[in-house]
């Protein structure tokens, strides 16, 4: 293998793992925190997608702005979800928040095939277009912005756990989130911020990953999948952790698609994901 | 030395669990410079008063009657805002996040600002009372001895500048030389005038620091006055073990 060759199957590798990664933060949180899961996180990647299409192509909104609005979308969204299911979150009934989750996620495609149309899109980032070149290994200002903004999302999200109130409180929280209220801690509203956080940060990742493809209402189930498997190898809660699997699935993506097969990657990617299983049950990060 | 109005109240407080109540129209009056000790025996309901006092539980309670803090009332008003309002229990059994560090403790807790009605204790003065915390400032809740834990979640509670503290069985497996010590240090804080309510089995140890008594049985106050009724036959009988022949 020649080494441009393998320098661009790295940079790609290593684009798309960040990439799911940044996919999978909010997912990181929720499970972390608040020791919750949403199963409409791949079609509310879908959905942040198409409102920043619709938003630059209807509305004739420009390319970040229409992402920042895409966030806030998805955030009020997710707020809703959380007051949908206020109940289940109190007792932690785990199997109802799946189902009604898996139950949203159905509605949410629905209705965006009614809305949006079948037509694959096409979501036309000014970053695409430009294009940098070392050596023999090309990359896009699109995937420059991905690592860059990866990297500087989860860099925030860990100081703010680890030297900020807020982080504290979300480690008291995901503990025990009776005892944070004789701290003076509201969980409500702690947990309504992790949830935005999950709505604003899947749709970031949608605005910065979804222009490099077309875009279809059917879309969600791989990123929901493969989030739960950067998740759980990561070690469930651990933002390094996610960091690093969402990286190693990317490159390992990268690789098995080019020297074995494309067709087999992401069934290479769970047999992966048994192994840890069963190897190392916890990931090989640390909790939060 | 008790000076003024109460600085919290409570009428005909009652609490239910499902169909069973555990809790019979408690009435209570608390000042500035005064500690309370509840006693009672396992299950006579003193958790379930001061928790209620608080507006926390781990169960479902439903609590009923009037609870007020300078004469407002709070007893509709969530437990995070009553903390934030001046009510600081330190719960029994786990009161500490095993995950957490001290100083992060430290960091949770939103420190009001001034106020006469509120006991300031800055954080200097935490750790001249529990030098043991500032030994141990990046160790975390579960690493600490259970007396450094008390310790802790009593430093976290003086943090927020309570206008009352609620103790609930704060010498539950501590040595009985560090539950002096402890109580200790709570006296010389209600001297300084913060009111206390004292939840204790240990009657012996809290007889010995306390102005006023309430007894319960069976969720029922069935005695109440100063530090004198440790000679009723019913606490000298059942709490200090001293059974008359």
């Amino acid at each position: 293998m020649q080494l441009s060759y393998f320098l661009q199957l790295l940079l790609n590798g290593t684009v798309a793992g960040l990439g799911y990664a940044l996919i999978a933060i909010g997912w990181t949180i929720l499970l972390g925190m608040a020791r919750l899961v949403n199963f409409a996180h791949g079609t509310m990647y879908m959905l942040a997608a198409f409102v920043t299409w619709y938003l630059m192509r209807m509305q004739g909104f420009e390319y970040l702005p229409a992402i920042l609005v895409s966030c806030l979308v998805l955030a009020v969204l997710c707020i809703v979800m959380q007051h949908m299911m206020a109940r289940q979150i109190q007792t932690q009934d785990l199997t109802s928040i799946m189902i009604i989750t898996l139950g949203i996620s159905y509605i949410l495609t629905g209705a965006a095939g009614l809305f949006f149309g079948g037509t694959p899109q096409n979501i036309a980032s000014p970053l695409r277009a430009l294009r940098l070149t070392v050596g023999d290994v090309r990359l896009t200002g699109l995937d420059l912005t991905i690592i860059l903004v990866t990297l500087i999302i989860y860099a925030a999200v860990w100081l703010v756990l680890r030297r900020s109130r807020i982080g504290a409180a979300m480690r008291a929280l995901a503990e025990d989130g009776k005892l944070a209220q004789l701290y003076g801690i509201n969980p409500a509203l702690l947990l309504g911020g992790i949830f935005a956080f999950e709505g604003a940060s899947v749709a970031l990742a949608a605005g910065l990953i979804a222009p490099r493809a077309p875009i279809l209402t059917t879309m969600g189930f791989q990123e929901v999948i493969l989030t739960f498997v950067i998740v759980v190898i990561g070690g469930i809660g651990s933002v390094p952790g996610a960091l690093v699997a969402g990286l190693a699935i990317g490159i390992f993506i990268s690789f098995f698609s080019a020297l074995v097969s494309s067709a087999f990657a992401l069934s290479a990617v769970f047999a992966t994901l048994l192994v840890f299983l069963v190897a190392r049950p916890s990931g090989f990060g640390k909790g939060i | 030395m008790t000076t003024g109005a109460a600085v919290m109240s409570c009428r005909d407080v009652s609490v239910r669990y499902g169909a069973s109540v555990a809790l019979h129209d408690m009435s209570l009056d608390m000042h500035r410079g005064e500690m309370i000790g509840v006693l009672g025996a396992n299950g006579a309901g003193k958790s379930t008063f001061v928790n209620a006092l608080a507006g926390w539980s781990r169960g479902a309670a439903a609590v009923s009657g009037e609870i007020s803090l300078l004469g407002r009332s709070i007893a509709r008003v969530k437990p995070h805002v009553r903390f934030r309002s001046g009510v600081a229990l330190v719960s029994e059994g786990k009161n500490v996040f095993g995950r957490v560090s001290v100083s992060d403790h430290f960091r949770l807790i939103r420190i009001p600002a001034p106020e006469d009605t509120r006991f300031r204790v800055t954080a200097d003065e935490i750790f001249e009372l529990f030098p043991r915390l500032a030994e141990r400032r990046s160790h975390l809740g579960g690493q600490l001895s259970g007396g450094e834990r008390q310790m802790l979640a009593l430093a976290c509670a003086l943090l927020s500048c309570p206008r009352v503290l609620l103790l609930d069985e704060p010498s539950i497996g501590l040595a009985p030389m560090i539950v002096t010590e402890l109580l200790q240090t709570v006296r010389r804080l209600v001297d300084r005038g913060l009111p206390v309510l004292l939840v204790e089995q240990n009657a012996e140890a809290a007889l010995k620091v306390v102005d006023r008594v309430v007894l319960l049985e069976t969720g029922r106050k069935v005695l109440e006055g100063g530090r004198e009724v440790a000679g009723d036959s019913r606490i000298q009988d059942a709490y200090l073990g001293k059974r008359k022949e």
